[in-house]
């Protein structure tokens, strides 16, 4: 954890906002992204992105650097109140629509299209949600591999080799749509 | 890291575990890229950052109370200074002995690199509500930066016209002054600001604010120090979660000083130990004494002097001064005394201010009347001292991007007006003096907010149009070189209800001087 940041949950824990708003500011899009991109509903995100910075307000005082750094901890924090509100509500998780094709367009626009925004998104939801989490911070946080691991609380082997089968499962989902085009 | 970059190691990175993936970098590259424009989608809007900012905010304020300890607010109304003086002394004491005790060396550095952290968009509130309620609820005036200077305790008359200072003087003057003059010339001057300049260009249609961050690095760890410390009537350590919000230390020897620092704001302050500066002017009883030790023009040293005077201190106490521009003294004190008919009357001040302005990402800094703002250095000219220092703080900012105003006729009208929460008094029985201004240059403007949900003030930098004037009118004087306008669509939008010509109040009488007033039967509306 670097230096700056120990620094504001230092002060944060002697009850300078300032310093936790420092933190907010730094962590509030990953955290909301994180929610948003196993939740894929965004008031829900936003009500468990409230939850997770409150209990990190309440909870500030109890954390401890020795024991793991501030990310890992505020993570799991998110992870944990978004399990909590799935046993509740037992809902359903909203996903996107399943992929359709328009018969009208060109083939070869749609192959080229082929990675658009919706269709990775509803694909990341059929990984593994440890391959999500890691492909998550590695592609939209830009975490490296250490950072990765730290967060989540594994090796950086592991977190290696999430990100290597999450890549894999995405190329053959884009090889088997390639092929319902007739394209090899 | 660009996102290329960041594709590109991350196709090495998988290559090196999966060399099987080679032939197959195109499509890889594809998905990579897709992935990455999928996150631009979904950051939290504004409104939610903001919302929940302020119940943060909220919560932590609700803390704060909880655990809020009362000072005695007996020990800060002591009369007798020395009681202050010694309470300071003792903290000095404690903060020594605290420090050799522990037999560490507590690292505070203020630091004077300048940092800029970017946040999101609109981080740090409404900027019309924060800026209004502070101007409101703190009664700060256009000169801003008057609460932060009694704070630190390095405060100084430097902003201050010397129109103020000649008093009762400059009413039997021929000089005019705004809203002051007399023999026989138009009491009271209503300015009109007219640009002349070039079609004005403006930014996008956002751009950053800049807030200074508060606090001392380093602070933590000499409140740590200091709550071990036993008064042996009192114990620190019986205390919960004590923060060291300030201490002063002074120099005990002739022309010694007091340095002020203050953890809260991160800022540091240099005056006089009084009790060691005994000039025979303070010393003085009546009148005949004052005369003897008025000074004369000739007293007052050039500008390079006093400059020098001032760099050599700086330099002498490691003072960097590479955030700052060009060192200026400001002598609006003589345009009075060059202008005065009888200049024996004119008051020669002891003190001469030199501001070394802040430059931040290559640009300079101004105050809200215009003026180069920063670094502020005052040199007392009868013993050719500094004799204080004030607005040496950390540089560390935040940006966040905020909306700017894009409506041209606006920011005009507001330059006519006078600038950003110019508030002039208007006589429609004085004369209309024209004042010219030229084209504008694109720089930042510090600001004053006030942050509702920690309750405390911060500076803003913010981008502005500085309008320089051109021409002077030819009989009044305005103690200003340009006009500010700031850009920030709701920075500007606080000034709504503030902007404008103010009816002037009705003169005080004084005693032995003869208005020339003309009071009208009703004071005028308020121009809108």
């Amino acid at each position: 954890m670097a230096m700056d940041e120990l620094d504001l949950v230092a002060k944060s824990q002697k009850g300078e906002f300032e310093a936790f708003g420092a933190l907010y500011d730094a962590y509030l899009p990953k955290i909301y992204r994180f929610l948003f991109f196993r939740l894929r509903h965004q008031e829900l995100a936003e009500d468990l992105t409230s939850q997770t910075f409150m209990k990190a307000l309440e909870r500030i005082g109890s954390f401890d650097a020795s024991r793991g750094n501030f990310s890992s901890w505020l993570y799991q924090i998110a992870r944990n109140s978004m399990v909590d509100h799935l046993r509740a509500n037992k809902q359903t998780v909203v996903l996107e629509e399943a992929i359709s094709v328009d018969s009208g367009q060109d083939v070869q626009e749609e192959a080229a299209n082929s990675w658009d925004v919706a269709r990775v998104r509803a694909k990341l939801q059929d990984l593994p949600v440890q391959q999500q989490e890691v492909l998550l911070l590695r592609i939209f946080e830009g975490y490296s591999h250490r950072e990765i691991a730290e967060t989540l609380g594994i090796s950086e082997g592991a977190s290696k080799v999430n990100f290597s089968r999450a890549i894999d499962a995405l190329q053959k989902f884009l090889g088997l749509l390639l092929l319902s085009f007739g394209i090899n | 890291m660009d996102q290329n970059s960041q594709i590109e190691q991350i196709l090495r990175e998988l290559m090196e575990q999966k060399p099987e993936l080679r032939g197959r970098e195109k499509q890889l590259r594809e998905l990579l890229a897709s992935l990455m424009a999928a996150r631009d989608e979904t950051n939290p809007s504004p409104a939610f950052t903001k919302t929940l900012r302020g119940e943060l905010g909220q919560k932590a304020k609700n803390f704060e109370r909880n655990y809020e300890t009362k000072p005695s607010l007996i020990f800060f109304s002591m009369k007798n200074l020395s009681y202050i003086l010694g309470a300071f002394v003792l903290i000095a004491i404690g903060v020594v002995g605290a420090t050799v005790y522990s037999n560490q060396q507590p690292s505070l550095v203020l630091g004077s690199d300048v940092e800029v952290n970017r946040v999101g968009a609109n981080a740090f509130g409404d900027l019309a509500l924060a800026v209004a309620t502070d101007t409101a609820a703190l009664g700060r005036g256009a000169g801003g930066s008057g609460a932060e200077r009694s704070q630190s305790g390095g405060g100084s008359a430097a902003a201050v016209p010397s129109a103020m200072l000649t008093a009762d003087k400059s009413m039997a003057s021929p000089l005019i002054y705004p809203g002051g003059g007399g023999g026989g010339m138009p009491f009271f001057y209503n300015y009109k600001f007219v640009y002349k300049g070039e079609p004005i260009t403006l930014p996008g249609e956002q751009s950053d604010v800049y807030r200074r961050v508060k606090g001392f690095p380093g602070g933590a760890d000499l409140s740590s120090t200091l709550r071990g410390l036993d008064f042996g009537t009192l114990n620190l350590q019986s205390f919960d979660n004590m923060q060291l919000q300030s201490f002063s230390m002074l120099e005990d020897r002739d022309f010694g000083y007091a340095v002020y620092v203050d953890m809260q704001q991160g800022s540091i302050s240099v005056s006089e130990n009084w009790q060691k500066w005994q000039t025979p002017d303070r010393l003085c009883q009546d009148d005949v004494c004052f005369q003897q030790n008025r000074l004369d023009i000739g007293d007052i040293p050039p500008d390079e002097e006093v400059v020098a005077i001032a760099s050599a201190f700086l330099s002498q106490h490691n003072i960097p001064t590479d955030n700052y521009g060009t060192p200026v003294v400001q002598n609006y004190w003589r345009r009075d005394y060059e202008l005065a008919a009888d200049q024996s009357f004119m008051y020669i001040p002891d003190v001469v201010t030199v501001v070394y302005p802040l430059r931040i990402n290559g640009q300079d800094i101004f105050d809200e009347s215009g003026n180069p703002t920063g670094l502020g250095v005052n040199v007392n000219v009868r013993v050719k001292r500094v004799s204080g220092l004030w607005e040496l703080t950390s540089q560390r900012y935040d940006a966040s991007a905020y909306q700017n105003e894009t409506d041209t006729s606006r920011i005009l009208e507001i330059a006519g007006r006078g600038g950003f929460r110019n508030y002039y008094y208007e006589d429609p029985s004085g004369a209309t003096a024209e004042v010219e201004l030229g084209t504008p240059t694109l720089s930042y403007v510090k600001v004053w907010m006030y942050d509702e949900p920690s309750a405390l003030g911060y500076e803003l930098l913010v981008p502005s149009l500085i309008f320089p004037i051109v021409k002077q009118p030819e009989n009044g004087y305005l103690y200003r070189t340009s006009v500010i306008v700031p850009l920030t669509k709701e920075v500007l939008d606080s000034d709504q209800d503030f902007g404008g010509p103010i009816p002037m109040p009705l003169p005080a009488v004084m005693e032995g001087v003869e208005s020339s007033v003309v009071v009208p039967d009703a004071a005028p509306p308020v121009s809108e």
